[in-house]
């Protein structure tokens, strides 16, 4: 008599694990690219919200300056890397205006390479002090090459990752234009940059 | 019916080698390709978030610079230099900027007409600028020249409030993209004044 056996044979078992096998590895090739976006992902976030919080300081400091104490006044295509305002606090009792400390906001470049965007109050003066707005600042612009040209064509020549220039026209208030390129390096070893363009009129 | 042991063992056995029912594979697929959609999903969504932050960064920059050129202005001026019609610009017709803007790094959206992301909403079209059109979100009608009084007449030489829309569409990796900037302009304590 025979006797009904439960069990797979050897074809079922081969093909249940070759379509195992199969769906594990693309569940494992979705999972790796998906750690991989979200990597990347984190990383394009973190560039874009420097990138967003040193434009939005530089534009707040400037809005505040006075147009007349900008230093230096450096219309395109020149550009400088720095720029030095006050701030009007109000008049004394003759009339005359009266401003508050100095303050700078410069790129500085550092031993690797790379450079900051730096605020500074009073400088040059015994209470000095240096905050640090960015720390991943190039030497050059996006798109810029050290050869005596507008590559990027902004209008400016050869600028650094910070530059400053101001608009100072007839018949208008005093504009001042930035231009910011932040860069890192991402996840997989390539440059990424994120540009910024800001213009500020002067309101005092 | 009673069954011998013998005889319920082949029935079990029988049973166990049927396999599954077409509604259950069909149910399994369904589930399995639920999980893969919606996977799929949250990892394109999560893609696109920093391109979307990206865009709206310089959809921002984009009028608040407008904004601050504006500034930058005779305010007097502001309207026949901004508005839709050449006629009335203060060098010669058609040499103001006029309504449209363009913004370095956005690109239009497919069913936008002129070609530009960006455009700027004033009262009235010009070259007239009326205080009494309909325009909730410019919060018309409105006294723009400080008489105290809604009136029919032009006010583009004496206005004294410029009510205004910044706004930037765009089609971005997620889609067609929008940010509006309203604000009032105003004249009073102004150098050019």
């Amino acid at each position: 008599m025979s006797v009904s056996r439960a069990g797979f044979t050897l074809v079922e078992l081969m093909v249940a694990i070759t379509i195992f096998g199969l769906v594990s590895a693309n569940m494992m090739m979705v999972s790796k690219t998906g750690a991989s976006a979200i990597k990347s992902e984190a990383f394009r976030s973190t560039l874009e919200d420097e990138a967003n919080l040193t434009s939005t300081r530089i534009r707040r400091a400037l809005l505040s300056a006075s147009a007349d104490s900008l230093d230096p006044v450096i219309q395109a295509p020149l550009g400088s890397d720095h720029l030095q305002y006050q701030m009007t606090l109000g008049a004394n009792e003759e009339g005359k205006t009266i401003y508050g400390d100095p303050e700078r906001i410069h790129w500085a470049a550092d031993p690797d390479g790379r450079g900051r965007v730096l605020w500074t109050t009073s400088p040059a003066l015994d209470d000095e002090r240096t905050l640090v707005w960015s720390s991943a600042i190039p030497n050059l612009a996006q798109g810029e090459l050290a050869n005596g040209i507008d590559d990027n064509e902004n209008l400016l020549t050869d600028e650094t990752g910070l530059a400053f220039a101001v608009h100072d026209q007839e018949g208008l208030e005093r504009e001042v234009e930035v231009y910011l390129t932040v860069l890192r390096i991402d996840p997989n070893g390539k440059p990424a940059p994120s540009q910024r363009r800001i213009l500020v009129t002067c309101r005092n | 019916m009673l069954l011998s042991p013998l005889q319920r063992g082949a029935l079990h056995s029988e049973r166990s080698r049927q396999g599954m029912t077409l509604i259950e594979v069909m149910v399994s697929i369904l589930i399995l390709t639920l999980c893969t959609w919606m996977l799929s999903t949250t990892l394109m969504a999560s893609a696109h978030h920093a391109d979307a932050k990206r865009e709206r960064a310089l959809a921002v920059a984009g009028a608040t610079n407008l904004l601050e050129h504006l500034h930058a202005l005779p305010f007097e001026k502001i309207f026949a230099l901004y508005n839709e019609s050449p006629e009335d610009d203060p060098k010669s017709p058609g040499t103001a900027p006029g309504a449209h803007f363009h913004i370095a790094g956005l690109e239009a959206a497919s069913a936008d007409q002129d070609g530009h992301v960006g455009r700027i909403q004033l009262p009235s079209p010009g070259p007239a600028l009326l205080e009494d059109t309909e325009d909730e979100r410019l919060g018309l009608p409105r006294d723009l020249d400080g008489d105290l009084f809604i009136d029919q007449r032009d006010h583009a030489e004496n206005y004294m409030v410029l009510p205004l829309l910044i706004e930037v569409e765009w089609q971005g990796s997620g889609g067609r993209r929008v940010f509006r900037l309203q604000t009032i302009l105003s004249g009073i304590g102004r150098y050019d004044q």
